[in-house]
Parts: structure tokens; sequence; C-alpha cells
């Protein structure tokens, strides 16, 4: 074999041109990518820490509920309440009285740490989520928060009521002389579901007696 | 383009473009990638990747020759590379079909070619950087990273198995 046909041969071989133009224009991509890579760390940096920020509210959600007998006991109803009741934010805590006063509310038991409260003017529902009640409460709440001090001590975590709670809810049924025969017939409703248990009108009814 | 004016600056050589750089070298990296391969496919996979190693590292060269030499020397480790990949060091060929020729070769050229792609590989690129290259086996050893008696020793294989005649061997 010849040395130069060889070289010849080996001459021949070239790379396909459609290959070396895509080549040649990975320049032009790269230089677009170098230009914006900037920006491009930054909002990937700001999506990873959003994520961050939406992860960490989701755990400290998650440990509130589920261990919210070791938080401390606060309760946050609304300015409108104390306002109205002339009570102080401490002191509605416990006073059932101040409920009393809003005449066009309307409170049933939901779930044993959970009131729904219906305004009956306005139509709006409003979640009260009580969870230690046994040093006052502690509600977490949306929309307007007027009748957070409703019920205290009445929803315990114990399916028979305290004392005090008892009472409480005797003077709710049945106050100025007379039967609330709607919040009586919620509570009934209440019994016949189970989601009270079956002693619970009973006592109430007792006390009230 | 800024960065590659202050990269010139930087260099005792000038800077060329990337697209003067392909066009000037496109040919011998191919060469050399399906000289180490032996298949076109995997040859333009490698002839891809040496340049955009080149615009990515955009080193500065003292001279012509020296950017020669680096793009044979990435070309030789990309093929390395290549084979290392341990999903692809479990490929083998389903038959020995021979690799078919360019078309711009005569019935003469596709027979040498065809007996240059039956050469094993660490013969075919010795091949290649000798004969068309037309580097020294000093520069070969030095690319391919193997001894001077390496390089003469596979040349000699080669010759003997291409049957090229003793009287144009030019082995400085």
């Amino acid at each position: 074999m010849d040395t130069d046909k060889l070289r010849n041969t080996l001459g021949k071989i070239h790379p396909d041109r459609a290959l070396v133009e895509r080549v040649k224009s990975y320049q032009a991509q790269r230089a677009f990518f170098a230009m914006n890579r900037r920006k491009l760390y930054r909002i990937a940096y700001g999506m990873a820490l959003v994520f961050v920020v939406i992860l960490a509210a989701g755990i400290y959600r998650g440990y509130m509920e589920k261990e919210p007998g070791e938080e401390p006991s606060v309760i946050r109803a609304g300015d409108e309440t104390r306002e109205q009741t002339g009570a102080s934010r401490v002191e509605s805590q416990n006073a059932l009285t101040a409920a009393c006063f809003l005449e066009d509310q309307e409170a049933y038991v939901y779930e044993n740490q959970r009131i729904i409260l219906l305004d009956e003017c306005t139509s709006e529902k409003v979640e009260i989520i009580i969870t230690n009640p046994e040093e006052g409460m502690v509600c977490y709440t949306s929309g307007r928060a007027d009748l957070a001090a409703l019920f205290p001590g009445l929803f315990q975590n114990e399916p028979v009521l305290s004392e005090e709670g008892q009472r409480q809810a005797a003077v709710l049924v049945y106050r100025n002389g007379a039967w609330d025969e709607k919040l009586l017939g919620i509570l009934e409703g209440d019994q016949a579901e189970g989601v009270i248990p079956e002693e619970y009108l009973e006592k109430i009814l007792e006390f009230a007696r | 383009m800024e960065e590659q004016t202050q990269r010139a600056g930087e260099c005792d050589f000038p800077n060329r473009t990337v697209e003067e750089v392909v066009d000037c070298y496109a040919d011998m990296v191919y060469r050399i990638a399906l000289s180490k391969m032996g298949n076109r496919p995997d040859a333009e996979d490698i002839f891809q990747e040496v340049f955009l190693k080149y615009m990515q590292k955009d080193p500065c060269f003292e001279s012509e020759e020296h950017r020669k030499a680096w793009l044979i020397r990435v070309t030789v480790n990309c093929c390395k590379l290549f084979w290392m990949n341990p999903f692809r060091r479990h490929f083998a060929p389903l038959e020995e079909a021979p690799e078919e020729a360019f078309c711009e070769m005569d019935q003469e050229e596709q027979g040498i070619y065809q007996e240059v792609m039956r050469l094993p590989s660490n013969l075919r690129v010795v091949i290649e950087l000798f004969y068309y290259e037309e580097l020294s086996v000093k520069e070969i050893a030095k690319s391919l990273s193997i001894s001077e008696a390496n390089v003469k020793m596979r040349l000699s294989r080669a010759r003997q198995k291409l049957k090229l005649n003793s009287d144009q061997w030019h082995m400085d």
C-alpha cells in the first residue's frame, strides 16, 4: 500500500456538514445562557427559599395542631367582643356572659374541640378550635372571633363535662327564664348522632333544673 | 464576547473565534475520534463533546501548535472516558459489520479505508496521527500518554497489517 494513497484516503474523512454547523451554533446558545445564568440562579434561589418557608410553616402548623397542650394559653378573640362586653382579653377567657350579650349568634357543637359559630344576620361562619380548655382557651379563629369565649371549660377532652362546664352550658340552654329551644334541638340532634356523649345533655338539663 | 476579548488580552497568543477553530480543526478531531471509536455515530458524539469542552473551558494558548495539541489530547481523553462509562461497558456490537466508506472515496480508497478500519483502534489512531496529521513519534507519544517505543511498535504493527511499502516509512 502506498502512503500517499493512505494519506489521500484519510484526507477524505470529513464530519457531516450539518454536524459542524450545529457545533458552531452552540457558542451562540452558550452565550445566551451565560448572560442569563445569574438571573436564573436568583430565580431558583428565590423559589427554593419560598419552598423552605412554606415547608417550615406547614411543619410548625402540624406541630401546633398535634401538641396544643404544650403551647401557652392564649385567647385570640376579636376586639369587638371586648368592646361590647367591656371584658379585658384575660377576663374574656372565662366569660360566658360575654357570649350571652350577643343575641343574634347561634352556636352548636361540631366536634369535641371545634365550634362553628353561625351569624344569622350575615350568614357568616366562624370556626374556632379550642385546643386547651383546661387552662382557659387557645383559639385560632378565621373571620370574626367575637364568640371565642363562648364555651370556656365546656368542651374538654374528657367525655364527661366538668362541673363548671355543665353549669355554663345550662345557663346557655336555659337563659332568661326560658329554654333555648333552638340550641336544645341542636344538642339533642348531636346526641342522637353520637357527636356528644349520651350523658352530656342529661347532665346539662339536670343542672339547669 | 466581552469575556473572550478579556481573555484574549490575557493570552500572549491571540484567541480565535470558536467558528474559526471548528472550521480549522473539525476534520482532525473527527478523524481521531473515528479512528478511536471505529464507528461514525460515536465519533460524532465525541466530536461534539470536544468542541463543547473547548467552549466551556475557553483555554489560553501560546501558539497554534499548542491549540492543536490540546484538541488532540482532549479528543483522545474523551474517547477513553466514553468507554469508562459503566453503562457502555456492557455494550457489544451485534455483528462485525464493515464501517461504510465515505462517498467521495473511489473504489481503491474505499478498500484502503476498510483495511484501516479493520485495524485495532490503538493502531488506527497512531496511523492517523503519523501519516495524516504528520506528528512526530515524540508528539504522538505525548498526546497518547505512551512511550515513544510503544508508538514505534504500534506504527510497525500497523504497517505490517496494512502492508505499507517499507521504502516510504518516515520515522524520525
